[in-house]
């Protein structure tokens, strides 16, 4: 069972208004757990907050018995791992060697390292290019690939900040499927969307109750409903300041923002 | 293929620095022993562990500030040792009143000053890799500035011995100095080894490391206090001797890879031939004289870097 992450009274200074405010949120890995809200709204700040990249922080953000904000990075690295929105493609830089930093909180040998990055490499069908370098790969192969870091970091949870970004609708279908799967697997999962019509495709019918929103606007929570809720529409509405309609398709609910009639 | 290729470079380094005490000018057969025993192999381990600390150094700045460009001359390291141990040898009428331990202690002093500025801006949090370059020019401007105005303080003799010691040069008689640098280098070269697995994940970003658990801010200030002791002891020995740590890292990433498991000790081993090559050209091209190997370095630097940047861009 992975200890929850705990946030109490944090608040993330801005220029002009605090860019996050959360007087008390528990995440449980218990539930897949998606942060929807526009642009600005503190989204990733949140993830970086929790991950303790960001200086500008007061509160307490726990992990089980773990504060994430005083621990050492080996030992937050054991706690919450990162899937960034865009990996930075190093010059030069090989998949191997981008694989092996993310074992980089593991004491193992190298000779154990290299067969885990092997290993991971098959078991993701990504074993062709394993002596490419990341400005050889595709978008959708190096998001792959940061799943992959992810995996073979082995956090007890991982935060995803938009991992679908920029992939074509296939690849993005892919990739929350992939996130699904851990899930279903025990694997603790924060995930920032844009799309919340991609979470009914991440994971089978039967554990929709089990995905949870939180909407966020302006730094601080303002939705907490199950993927399933009939209050969730309402939420998404207010949120991004457009009707959002739940219709069904297929036997699968959907939800379409209306946006207004009419020409520039 | 990189393995054979790697080893090819091992080999044919090692074998270069092996000759180089026999390349030069024909030995007259009484001076023979002297000439090798105490100008030329002195000389060539003077230049092995001179370019051995550039290159390693070099290859480790580039990656903690995650740019291209950083050696310890652009963050100020270099300017910080020079001006140190120009200090030492104005106010000590050219060094003859001071011994090398003084001297490398001023220099090393001198780059750490400098590198604690950069270690300053780098451990605020949120600088850039931008602003940490930029703070090192400023502080490269700041200290060749007071270097100036200590050499024209100075009489001629001293500023003229000051002068030719900030050309750059690996003559050295004996093993006194090489025994002072070789336990500085050592260190210098071993601390940067011992960071191979926190550089090769930083490579991937300062923020994604730590998130992999890098102590982001250790490692740069270990990178930079131990490339302040090595670059400081080589400058208050040798003077500052330009391009090696910028070149060398970007000649190792070509031929074989930006692993940092080769890039590392094939950057010490490459920055080591290459500098005492230099030397050799430097000692051999001009008969009867000699063309301070600083100076060398940076005539063939500049167009080497030139070629680099516009095979990078053909690349692209």
């Amino acid at each position: 069972m992975t200890a929850p992450i705990v946030l109490t009274d944090i608040e993330l200074a801005g220029r002009e208004r605090a860019r996050l405010r959360v007087p008390a949120l528990r995440l449980e890995g218990s539930r897949m757990i998606a942060l929807v809200g526009p642009n600005g709204s503190g989204k990733t700040s949140m993830l970086r907050s929790i991950l303790g990249l960001e200086s500008k922080l007061s509160g307490t953000i726990t992990c089980g018995e773990l504060d994430l904000l005083e621990a050492s990075p080996k030992r937050r690295a054991a706690s919450v791992g990162w899937l960034p929105q865009h990996e930075a493609r190093a010059e030069g830089v090989g998949v191997n060697d981008f694989l092996r930093g993310a074992c980089f909180r593991h004491a193992a040998s190298r000779e154990e390292i290299d067969r885990w990055i092997v290993t991971r490499l098959c078991a993701m069908d990504l074993e062709s290019l394993a002596r490419a370098t990341l400005n050889q790969v595709s978008g959708g192969e190096l998001q792959r690939l940061g799943l992959a870091a992810l995996m073979l970091q082995d956090a007890s949870w991982w935060l995803c900040d938009e991992p679908a970004n920029h992939l074509d609708p296939k690849q993005q279908l892919l990739t929350y499927q992939a996130l699904g799967a851990s899930w279903c697997e025990g694997q603790a999962i924060v995930c920032v969307t844009h799309d919340v019509n991609l979470l009914w495709h991440a994971v089978s019918k039967d554990r929709w109750r089990d995905v949870r929103i939180i909407g966020m606007d302006r730094g601080e929570v303002v939705v907490d409903e199950s993927l399933l809720s009939p209050r969730l529409a309402e939420g998404l509405s207010e949120i991004y300041g457009l009707e959002v309609a739940r219709t069904t398709e297929a036997d699968r609910p959907r939800f379409t923002m209306m946006l207004p009639t009419g020409g520039a | 293929m990189n393995r054979y290729r790697a080893l090819i470079v091992a080999v044919t380094c090692l074998l270069a620095l092996v000759a180089a005490p026999w390349v030069g000018a024909p030995m007259a057969e009484g001076a023979r022993e002297f000439i090798l025993t105490q100008l030329r192999i002195p000389r060539v381990c003077m230049g092995a562990l001179v370019g051995a600390v550039l290159g390693i150094t070099g290859a480790a700045y580039q990656t903690i500030f995650a740019n291209p460009l950083a050696t310890p001359s652009t963050v100020g390291t270099s300017a910080g040792a020079t001006l140190g141990a120009l200090s030492v040898l104005v106010l000590s009428q050219g060094g003859q009143v001071v011994g090398l331990p003084i001297l490398v202690v001023a220099a090393f002093v001198g780059a750490t000053i400098a590198s604690l500025l950069a270690i300053g801006v780098a451990s605020s949090g949120r600088a850039s890799t931008e602003d940490i370059i930029l703070a090192g020019i400023a502080v490269t401007l700041a200290a060749s500035a007071l270097a100036m105005g200590l050499q024209f303080q100075a009489d001629i003799n001293t500023t003229f011995a000051a002068v030719r010691w900030s050309l750059g040069s690996l003559m050295v008689i004996g093993f006194e100095r090489v025994t002072v640098l070789a336990p500085l280098a050592c260190v210098c070269v071993l601390l940067l080894l011992a960071q191979i697995r926190a550089l090769g994940a930083l490579a991937s970003g300062a923020e994604r490391a730590r998130t992999q658990g890098v102590n982001v801010v250790r490692v740069r200030t270990v990178c930079l206090l131990g490339g302040a002791l090595g670059v400081g002891a080589c400058v208050a020995l040798c003077g500052p001797i330009a391009f090696v740590g910028l070149i060398v890292p970007h000649l190792v990433r070509r031929g074989l890879g930006a692993s940092h498991r080769i890039l590392l000790p094939y950057s010490a081993l490459v920055g080591a031939t290459l500098l005492v090559g230099c030397d050799v050209l430097a000692r051999t091209a001009w008969p009867g004289r000699e063309i301070p190997v600083g100076v060398l370095t940076a005539a063939l630097g500049a167009p080497a870097l030139l070629v680099l940047l516009f095979r990078r861009r053909g690349a692209a």
